[in-house]
């Protein structure tokens, strides 16, 4: 048999180098992406990796699978459109909060209720990063920025619980410079049958200067230990409204795991139902023409 | 069915009326095969004999039938149909299942077509191949949704930000539904380009007999791939403008289909020379579209004292009423036009050239094909426009004819 040699994270990187700026957090993701990548076996000629707009969305750029770099929150659509066309191929997508929480905000519920199966990570660093910082839509209340400079009036998105009560069948979050655990999840998900979100919190330092790593880092907590049971969606949306930076704990890990049909699933079985699985010819296209006879 | 009232109602037509006018219905030939369709099921057949195996939707009035037909029939050979939760996302799948290899179009009105525009753009600038339908409908914003006009052919020629390049098709019968629609298919693939037809709603709706299409004789073309490995040049810049295309799990076919200005292998590049090469190459692409598309239809006398130019739903008034000018000895002819954008500037000045006068009427106010027409061609048509929302009658057209003769 013909031994499949495993790719090192670094082979997962393309010739193009990232453009973002010295101590981004999205570093953190995209070799959390790779390492699992790497430890998954994980073909780059069959995965597509598509973003919309954002700094984080520059991402598919640096990696050597296929990609799309498409418009302004649309990346979810687009991709749904690459996974029902050929459910052969794995799908990632990856993004900013503004990208799918904002602008794109109407297309993360149903991807995740229709169960397309894919990966959403979003980089959320709680700024527009690339417009040079504008309040985001998980930007925190009373937040200065250069679109609020008397403070933010606007409650943040709660993204995991927002990612649950959608119908998300993965759930989790995690921390941009806890690599291991990003990538863990990362790997958890790309096994997953289904809609996969993981939001990981992704530092901006140079527009953002107060959510940091330091500000960060004494507040994250694992959820594991106080919530064993990935099943319990109850406990999993109470610790996501409960828990948070305004009661001084993050939360990070898998919140939310369930086994349920996918949109592929079920649109085989149509097909299937109408014979439809293999490849049409003339006279298939005729018997159909037949039922237009008068 | 009643029969006895039938036959009563027939024998008093027999023994009562006179039959006066000259319109006769031909015997049925029972010989021939014809099937019976409405403009949007006809639409849905293209679809099925085009290749087209993924269709996204949106339900609107009056597009949502091509999407209710294709929802029953798509599955039995391997297509799908999803409808996504708005229009946006629609075009956005059929964006991602066409890069993915998968010819895939969405069919939409107005409305619909206005939220498309800024993903039209990136389809054209990643240069998948992608086809949209827009059943047209009274507009503008919710205008009139049950009603017929001929008002987004500047949306859909000249609609976006930046210079994009796309190509707009219109038909005019149920006939043109089926076969426009595998053209789209045909030009979009070989192009690598968004190409939307035109249909509006009285066509929509409208039920006819039409000849079975010949299935073996329809020619069907798929984009031009790319064979090599490695060293991949997605957007190579070539002659003709097309470039070999990939699909993802192609070993040595990797890119990334972006919106942003790129280098021939997709790489983000912003420099001035290369983005007016590459909005060259894209813009090459359809340069001599109107040589590579069937010559428009044109009818009537050889030379004329006027000529008409009618697209889309005029054209069953246009003709029946040229028929009746020419018995009551008016030297009129028509052309008819599918491909109306890239303007077939040759044919429209060839045709103008035959006449004295040439007329266009367009259910629209702002004579949208005439001003396309006048920029394009230089041909500065007089323009007849009915913007209430109703079809031209061929009374209409005609008394026209007859004023501008005069």
């Amino acid at each position: 048999m013909e031994t499949i040699q495993q790719l090192k994270p670094k082979d997962y990187k393309s010739d193009v180098p990232p453009i973002w700026c010295a101590g981004c957090g999205d570093y953190g993701v995209l070799a959390s992406l790779t390492m699992a990548f790497s430890l998954n076996n994980v073909k780059p000629s069959d995965t597509v990796l598509v973003s919309g707009i954002g700094c984080s969305s520059r991402l598919p750029y640096f990696v050597t699978t296929f990609g799309m770099h498409t418009c302004h929150g649309r990346a979810l659509s687009v991709a749904t459109g690459i996974k029902l066309a050929r459910p052969d191929l794995r799908v990632v997508v990856v993004g900013g909060d503004g990208d799918h929480f904002s602008i794109g905000g109407g297309h993360l519920p149903h991807a995740a209720r229709k169960n397309i199966d894919l990966l959403l990570i979003v980089m959320d660093n709680s700024i527009y990063g690339l417009t040079k910082g504008q309040v985001a839509p998980t930007s925190r209340p009373g937040m200065v920025t250069t679109t609020t400079p008397y403070g933010s009036p606007d409650l943040p998105v709660n993204p995991v619980a927002y990612a649950l009560v959608y119908g998300a069948s993965f759930v989790a979050q995690s921390f941009s410079s806890n690599t291991k655990l990003t990538a863990d999840l990362i790997g958890k998900a790309l096994n997953h049958k289904g809609f996969a979100f993981i939001n990981v919190i992704s530092p901006c330092p140079t527009f953002n200067k107060v959510d940091t790593f330091e500000y960060y880092k004494p507040l994250l907590k694992n959820i594991d230990e106080i919530h064993p049971d990935k099943g319990d969606k109850v406990r999993a949306l109470s610790l996501a409204m409960t828990m948070g930076r305004e009661n001084g704990e993050v939360p990070i890990g898998l919140f939310y795991q369930e086994e349920r049909p996918t949109y592929v699933e079920m649109i085989q079985e149509i097909k299937i139902k109408n014979k439809g699985t293999g490849h049409p010819d003339l006279a298939d296209l005729g018997r159909i023409m037949d039922i237009l006879r008068p | 069915m009643n029969p006895r009232a039938l036959e009563a109602g027939a024998e008093y037509v027999r023994s009562h009326l006179k039959k006066v006018d000259r319109f006769y219905i031909q015997p049925a030939q029972p010989r021939e095969d014809r099937i019976m369709l409405s403009g949007n099921e006809a639409v849905g057949l293209g679809v099925l004999v085009a290749g087209c195996r993924f269709f996204s939707c949106y339900p609107i009035t009056p597009a949502t039938d091509i999407a209710n037909w294709l929802s029953r029939h798509l599955p039995k050979v391997n297509g799908v149909v999803v409808q996504a939760e708005d229009e946006i996302a629609s075009l956005g799948q059929v964006i991602g299942a066409s890069f993915a290899g998968v010819k895939a179009m969405t069919g939409t009105s107005g409305p619909g077509l206005d939220l498309m525009v800024e993903l039209l753009g990136f389809a054209s600038m990643a240069e998948l191949p992608i086809v949209i339908a827009d059943v047209q409908r009274g507009g503008a914003s919710m205008g009139l949704p049950t009603k017929s006009e001929q008002a987004d052919l500047f949306l859909a020629a000249k609609g976006g930000h930046g210079d994009f390049p796309r190509i707009v098709l219109a038909a005019a019968t149920i006939e043109d539904c089926f076969y426009l629609t595998v053209e789209a298919f045909n030009l979009a693939e070989r192009y690598q380009i968004p190409v939307i037809l035109l249909s509006d709603g009285a066509l929509a709706s409208r039920t006819e007999k039409i000849k079975r299409p010949d299935l073996s004789k329809i020619r069907i073309i798929n984009r031009e791939a790319y064979s090599g490995n490695g060293e991949y040049q997605r957007y190579a810049v070539t002659e003709t403008g097309v470039s070999p295309i990939s699909v993802p799990g192609q070993a040595g076919g990797r890119y990334i289909a972006t919106g942003l200005e790129h280098s021939e292998t997709a790489a983000p590049k912003y420099s001035p020379d290369y983005h007016e090469k590459m909005t060259e190459k894209r813009f090459r692409k359809i340069a001599a579209i109107e040589d590579e598309f069937p010559e428009p239809e044109c009818e009537g006398d050889k030379d004329g004292d006027l000529g008409i130019i009618s697209w889309g739903l005029t054209q069953c008034a246009v003709r029946e009423a040229i028929k009746e000018c020419a018995d009551n000895g008016l030297r009129v002819r028509a052309l008819y036009p599918k491909l109306l954008f890239p303007v077939p500037v040759k044919a429209i000045r060839r045709f103008a050239s035959t006449v004295r006068k040439v007329l266009i009427p367009e259910l629209n106010y702002q004579g949208q094909f005439a001003e396309l027409v006048a920029v394009h061609a230089g041909v500065n048509a007089i323009r007849f426009n009915l913007y209430g929302g109703l079809p031209f009658t061929p009374a209409q057209i005609r008394e026209k004819i007859t004023e501008v003769i005069k």
